[in-house]
């Protein structure tokens, strides 16, 4: 049953280099719109009134509490039930292909996370600085985009480190939905040759690799932005 | 709508009752899992420490779902060959217990980050007050450390716990009929997928509100007795 003999096909390998492009596109794309909507439910969360906060903080509930494996089958098999939906702009960007289905959700659970986090890199900046900000005459919006939230961010980095490699790991859900990333092209595969574990040892030595690397180029962006005698949070 | 899914109310109670049941049997061991690699990362052994270490970056980097299907195909190669040589016949592992394997082990290993990074901040007075009293290094580690890690530690649990909850929907993808698995049932037999995610998705965050409403009682029982 276990021979290997799907190692000694150049399309099983194929699949592995297609499959790790895909993995990698799904974890940037969710990764940078998830921190753009991220930055906003946090920002809502910061200086909103209470009914903004509310909304922010529901948001985040709701997402951080369903399984990603939910949420993905509700999107792929739910929402395309919906008829009124078909011919919108969102069924045309999102549902007409798995691996959108797949980046919509990875971005809507992820910013629920980042969301959070920002949030709490909002709130580690010292008032001081922003009194400062104000005191030469920044506007609020200029304070925010020069003073508040490059600070903030930097004081996270550890933590978007940590959330990139949830990520890269969560994306693996997504063969659920017939998405071929790295852990879906090459298990299709498989199944062709009856032969369902090689191909997850394959991947998982990958994905692990992957994994180390992601910790490594965070160390190094960390060592490169951080400012001395600031605060750098460790955990998630 | 609501008529068209009630009659499988009952079967939706029991796949709820079993990821409940899935992640609180799989708790414990992965806790205990975590606190003897803890332990083997901060030994002074060398090889014992670079076990540890190894154990925590390869499932630190392993998605859940591999470590699950691994678990599962793995476990019935090796059970069909034991099988095969020592003449028996295997009916393949069940599913259920192949979850309970992965998840322990593999949420093991942030357990295992957890106590770790406890173990960093851990008073050494405390060990040392035991050392001066006569006690064993094994007594205490059992009568000192572990309580005290366990009671800093439980915050952190329990968001680990939440999150098992949320991880164990994989279990479906292998077929053990809980919260998912059912609903995907429900929703074929149906067709009715969005009403039937969407209950499932509330299930999903009832299970989690209430285990965060105990898990907040239990901090502030802990804060009080303290």
């Amino acid at each position: 049953m276990l021979n290997f003999a799907i190692l000694e096909t150049s399309a099983f390998w194929w699949a592995v280099l297609d499959g790790l492009g895909v993995t990698l596109a799904l974890t940037a794309l969710s990764m940078i719109l998830g921190f753009l909507l991220g930055g906003v439910l946090a920002s809502m969360n910061v200086y909103g009134r209470p009914g903004i906060r509310f909304t922010a903080k529901a948001y985040i509930f709701v997402f951080r509490g369903v399984p990603l494996l939910i949420l993905l089958f509700l999107f792929y098999y739910g929402l395309p039930r919906v008829t009124w939906l078909r011919g919108s702009l969102f069924w045309d960007l999102v549902l007409t292909s798995p691996f959108r289905t797949a980046v919509f959700v990875l971005t809507i659970n992820n910013a629920a996370y980042l969301g959070e986090m920002i949030r709490g890199g909002l709130r580690m900046v010292p008032a001081g600085l922003l009194e400062a900000a104000a005191a030469v005459g920044m506007t609020k919006t200029r304070a925010f985009f020069r003073v508040h939230a490059p600070l903030a961010v930097r004081s996270i980095l550890g933590n978007l480190g940590s959330e990139t490699i949830a990520v890269v790991k969560a994306s693996a859900i997504t063969s659920a939905i017939t998405v071929r990333d790295l852990m879906g092209g090459p298990t299709v595969l498989g199944k062709v040759y009856l032969d369902p574990l090689t191909p997850l040892l394959v991947v998982g030595v990958i994905y692990i690799v992957l994994v180390q690397l992601i910790d490594v180029g965070t160390k190094l962006v960390r060592s490169q932005l951080a400012l001395p005698g600031t605060a750098q949070s460790h955990h998630v | 709508m609501i008529e068209i899914v009630a009659p499988y109310l009952s079967f939706w109670s029991k796949g709820a009752a079993l990821t409940l049941g899935l992640s609180a049997a799989s708790f414990p061991i992965c806790v205990l899992i975590g606190l003897t690699v803890a332990f083997a990362a901060v030994s002074q052994a060398r090889p014992m420490s670079l076990a540890a270490a190894a154990y925590i970056n390869i499932f630190r980097g392993l998605p859940e779902i591999i470590v699950i299907f691994v678990v599962f195909y793995g476990s019935n190669i090796v059970l069909t060959a034991l099988g095969q040589s020592l003449g028996f016949q295997v009916g393949g592992t069940n599913p259920a217990v192949a979850a309970l394997v992965a998840l322990s082990i593999q949420f093991g290993s942030y357990a295992a980050v957890i106590f770790k990074d406890w173990m960093t901040v851990f008073p050494k007075g405390y060990t040392e007050a035991g050392l001066a009293i006569g006690m064993t290094r094994f007594q205490i580690r059992r009568r000192i450390v572990v309580p005290l890690l366990l009671r800093s530690a439980t915050p952190a649990l329990g968001n680990l716990f939440l999150v098992m909850l949320k991880v164990s929907a994989l279990a479906s993808l292998i077929g053990v009929a809980e919260l998912s698995r059912t609903t995907s049932i429900i929703a074929g037999s149906t067709r009715e997928p969005l009403v039937c995610y969407l209950i499932a998705a509330v299930m999903y965050l009832v299970i989690s509100a209430f285990s965060g409403f105990v898990q907040h009682r239990f901090e502030a029982a802990m804060e009080r007795s303290l």
